[in-house]
């Protein structure tokens, strides 16, 4: 168990960001709403990880989460959110030290640290992290924007129409990289530029009523970018775009990447967009993940029923002139602690253990390359009664390990 | 259009410097109209009661401190008197009405005019100059925004234009620009001034000729004022009237003697002070609270409901009454005859109103993803709400803000009314009503009815005014809305 974990420990290292075990909850008079339930993944840097799932899945909450969004009555209830850029780092264990655990010196990682170094050169801290998930509303409020920026959805309301949009610019360049007037104008006209908007020095001064859609979003990764961050969270920035807009984003998102090495978290509905952009991919169900793989393995060889449901649901993938496949049934609303696959209800190859069992992420099989999937039929090269086994007592360990 | 497009990243003074004559020009001339009344905006100043807010202050204070300090106000006082001194155009001697008249005319009046023609000249003047000054600030925001303004187009531009073809609403910034005038230049329009006429009749004297003896005599104002009173059918001195004295007396006199034009004119102030006064600590103490509470939500929203709902559930009428009645004779209540005391209370008491109208706005505001967004790049919250949430519900408060400031100046004028409002001898249009009560079907009905039609106008004034601003303020209303609101308007 402890080489186990110590391999895991180093495989994370390399991430930007990584979620552990996350847990979001919203609390409503009626019930408790687990959004978001357990979810794992890392992003490294110059890396695009997608997250697909259908409405209500979870896939904003997870986003906002990271970004320290949630707000009353949500809140997040459990796990870990490790930020790993070295200057934020930096900053953070000179302005919080009080917040701080230095493994270096043999601190311990307290209730209340949010910052954790892990190795120093000197003086020069060269490795720790930066934990989103503990720490308080002032400490998020300087990650947000310079480290991690967010695209929204709806490029129509994630401008405010009474600014104009070099104004909106100005502001995430004032509050990051401290420039003002004229300085920051000539920003705002090369980040315009950057995102590919032409006549950018009259556009910086106009609304955004005077944008199309597709400008508007190039405008707000414009202001994202303004702050020059590390990872961006795009939260299905290309949804309320039509298809040829949508795909020249999507290529100037690429570019952006190789450009400064972004590492870029991209949500969407559209398994179309996801092929388009990700390198690795999680599916999302009801807070869940419930399939991990890269994009390539992901399209070509689906293991999750949930996943094969997804993929034979789009059009364009099947064109044999049959009636189109579709999911029955709804993402169920996850007001309890899962003892059950939460798909079951909908999955067409659920069997009586589905009712009783809680899957877990699993290798789909021996010699799988990074492909997981969170059902009692894998690992599909072991028998069925022992792969729901193997379910069964990684779900009791994770419990003790909660109870501890 | 095309000018405009050089000066795209430069800053005000600069784009100024590039194409100064407009901005020349207007400020000339803005400059030149100032100069006109530059010694009245100081006495303005200097009538301010600074020494009730500062004797305190400097009580408090250990003597090393209070004496260089008082030394100081006293110097910054002095300049202050030394300005107000400075002549202006407007001074009511320019134009004097005061005079007597002989069998060969007028004597003492602006060109020999008689005192009525005199004052009607004065009042015009002071009107006159005052739209030309409020049409230069137009004027100038005009010149900005064709000459120097960054952008091409704001959102103001469509609410301006709004507001200008809005019948009803115009009609209600002309009912507030006068009466605010009114307020404002109660020295000069009225036809006697308070400190000669209410105040102190007896420290001052008016001329006039004894025809008996033919001569010109003195007599103190309040010996006058005993022979000018108003009191029914027996003796009045009505709407243009003259009195044994010359006087003239444009809305007649009070049944003290007293002159009503005068009066109203100083009750204009009093009013205006205590409304403003209120809606602006209301106003900032809604706006702040819908602000935080649409920011934080959850418990902080429920406390402020809570706070809000026990303001509201007091009967405000009694409250008002006893805090009128239990600080009678303390401090507070003698700043401004009670007016400091009333706008304290009615600000107390406002801000739940206001709340309640701008809370829903607020929290609806602050759903919207461009907030999300700038909070995404880390804006601080205080900034977040001003810049992103504030101005999108400032707009409401502007409405019942200007519907406000009317209800408590009926609010005043209602307890002055009932003599639990401003005291004597500071003028307030309710006490008008309330002395001329018993002659309102007498030849003196003046005294009530005048007062009244004035508050009724001015508040009724305010609401128009509201009612412009939140059609100029939507954007749906363009267009149709405006105009049936102006036909109804015209029609009421």
């Amino acid at each position: 168990m402890s080489t186990m974990h110590t391999t895991e420990e180093r495989a994370e290292e390399e991430f930007l960001l990584s979620v552990e075990d996350l847990n979001t909850s919203f609390f409503t008079d009626k019930e408790t709403i687990r959004a978001v339930d357990g979810v794992s993944f890392g992003i490294q840097r110059g890396e695009t990880v997608g997250v697909v799932g259908e409405s209500g899945s979870g896939k904003s909450v997870t986003a906002r989460s990271i970004m320290g969004l949630i707000e009353s009555p949500g809140k997040i209830t459990g796990g870990h959110i490790k930020y790993r850029g070295l200057d934020a780092v930096q900053t953070f264990a000179n302005r919080y030290s009080r917040s701080t655990a230095d493994l270096t010196k043999g601190d311990e990682v307290g209730e209340n640290d949010y910052v954790v170094v892990e190795e120093r050169d000197g003086d020069t801290i060269t490795e720790g992290y930066i934990d989103i998930a503990n720490a308080p509303e002032n400490a998020r409020n300087r990650i947000r924007g310079s480290s991690i920026s967010m695209v929204f959805q709806d490029p129509l309301t994630s401008l405010n129409p009474v600014y104009t949009v070099g104004n909106q610019i100005k502001e995430a360049l004032r509050l990051h990289q401290g420039l003002r007037g004229r300085e920051a104008t000539a920003e705002a006209i090369s980040l315009l530029e950057a995102v590919g908007i032409p006549d950018a020095p009259r556009r910086v001064k106009e609304y955004p009523h005077q944008f199309s859609g597709g400008m508007r979003q190039r405008a707000v990764i414009a202001t994202a970018l303004a702050c020059d961050p590390e990872l961006l969270i795009c939260d299905e920035p290309t949804t309320a775009l039509d298809v040829t807009i949508q795909a020249q984003i999507l290529e100037l998102l690429k570019e952006l990447q190789d450009e400064r090495d972004l590492a870029i978290m991209f949500i969407t509905h559209d398994m179309g967009v996801v092929a388009e952009i990700c390198d690795r991919v999680n599916v999302m169900y009801a807070g869940e993940f419930v399939e991990r793989a890269s994009a390539k393995e992901l399209f070509g060889n689906p293991k999750h029923p949930y996943t094969q449901g997804l993929l034979s649901s789009i059009p364009s993938r099947n064109t044999e002139g049959e009636r189109l496949a579709t999911i029955e049934g709804d993402v169920p609303t996850p007001n309890e602690p899962a003892t059950y696959c939460r798909f079951a209800p909908r999955c067409p190859k659920a069997f009586e253990d589905c009712e009783h069992v809680h899957p877990v992420l699993t290798d789909v099989n021996e010699d799988a390359q990074d492909h997981e999937a969170a059902c009692l039929l894998y690992p599909e090269d072991v028998p069925q009664t022992e792969a729901v086994d193997r379910h069964e007592t990684r779900n009791s360990a994770a419990e003790t390990e909660v109870s501890e | 259009m095309s000018i405009e497009s050089q000066y795209s990243d430069l800053p005000l003074v600069e784009r100024v410097k590039n194409n100064p004559r407009p901005a020349a020009v207007w400020t000339g001339v803005f400059l030149a109209l100032i100069a006109l009344e530059f010694g009245a905006v100081m006495s303005t100043m200097m009538a301010i009661p600074f020494h009730v807010a500062l004797d305190p202050l400097l009580g408090a204070l250990p003597n090393a401190i209070s004496a260089p300090l008082n030394g100081f106000f006293q110097f910054v006082a002095g300049i202050g008197r030394a300005l107000a001194e400075l002549p202006t155009l407007l001074d009511r001697t320019l134009i004097p009405n005061q005079g007597y008249s002989t069998p060969s005319g007028w004597e003492g009046t602006f060109l020999g005019l008689a005192p009525a023609y005199a004052w009607a000249i004065r009042v015009f003047v002071v009107y006159a100059y005052a739209f030309v000054v409020f049409y230069w600030l137009y004027r100038g925001y005009l010149v900005f925004r064709e000459n120097y303004r960054y952008a091409d187009w704001t959102p103001t531009d469509d609410m301006i234009d709004r507001f200008r073809g809005h019948t009803w609403g115009r009609f209600g910034l002309v009912v507030v620009f006068l009466f605010v005038m009114l307020a404002l230049f109660a020295p000069t329009v009225s036809p006697t001034t308070a400190g000669a006429n209410i105040d102190n009749p007896y420290g001052h004297t008016v001329q006039y000729y004894d025809a008996d003896s033919g001569t010109v005599q003195n007599v103190t104002v309040g010996a006058a004022n005993l022979q000018s009173k108003s009191v029914g059918d027996r003796q009045n001195f009505g709407i243009g009237s003259y009195d044994k004295y010359n006087r003239f007396h444009p809305f007649g006199t009070l049944t003290s003697g007293k002159d009503l034009f005068t009066f109203m004119a100083y009750g204009a102030r009093v009013s205006l002070f205590i409304g403003v006064l209120a809606i602006l600590i209301s106003g900032s103490v809604a706006l702040t609270l819908a602000m935080t509470s649409a920011y934080y939500k959850g418990i902080l929203d429920l406390a402020t409901v809570l706070v809000s709902d026990s303001f509201q559930a007091m009967p405000q009428l009694l409250v008002l009454i006893m805090l009128a009645v239990t600080l009678d004779g303390t401090w507070v209540a003698q700043i401004y005859s009670g007016a400091l005391l009333l706008a304290l209370i009615f600000g107390a008491w406002g801000w739940t109103g206001l709340w309640r109208a701008i809370r829903g706005p607020a929290l609806q505001t602050v759903e919207n993803e461009w907030v999300d967004a700038a909070e995404s790049f880390g804006e601080r919250a205080d900034v977040l709400m001003r810049k992103h949430v504030a101005p999108y519900v400032i707009g409401y408060l502007l409405v019942y803000g200007s519907m406000n400031i009317g209800g408590y100046m009926l609010a005043t004028a209602g307890l002055s009314y009932i003599g639990i409002g401003i005291s004597a001898p500071t003028p307030e249009w309710g006490r008008a009503v309330n002395l001329g009560q018993q002659f309102i079907i007498s030849d003196s009905w003046h005294i009530s009815i005048l007062p009244g039609l004035a508050i009724t106008l001015v508040v009724i004034g305010f609401n128009a005014f509201g009612d412009g601003i939140r059609d100029a303020i939507d954007p749906q209303s363009e267009g149709a809305g405006a105009e049936e609101v102006g036909a109804t308007g015209g029609g009421a």
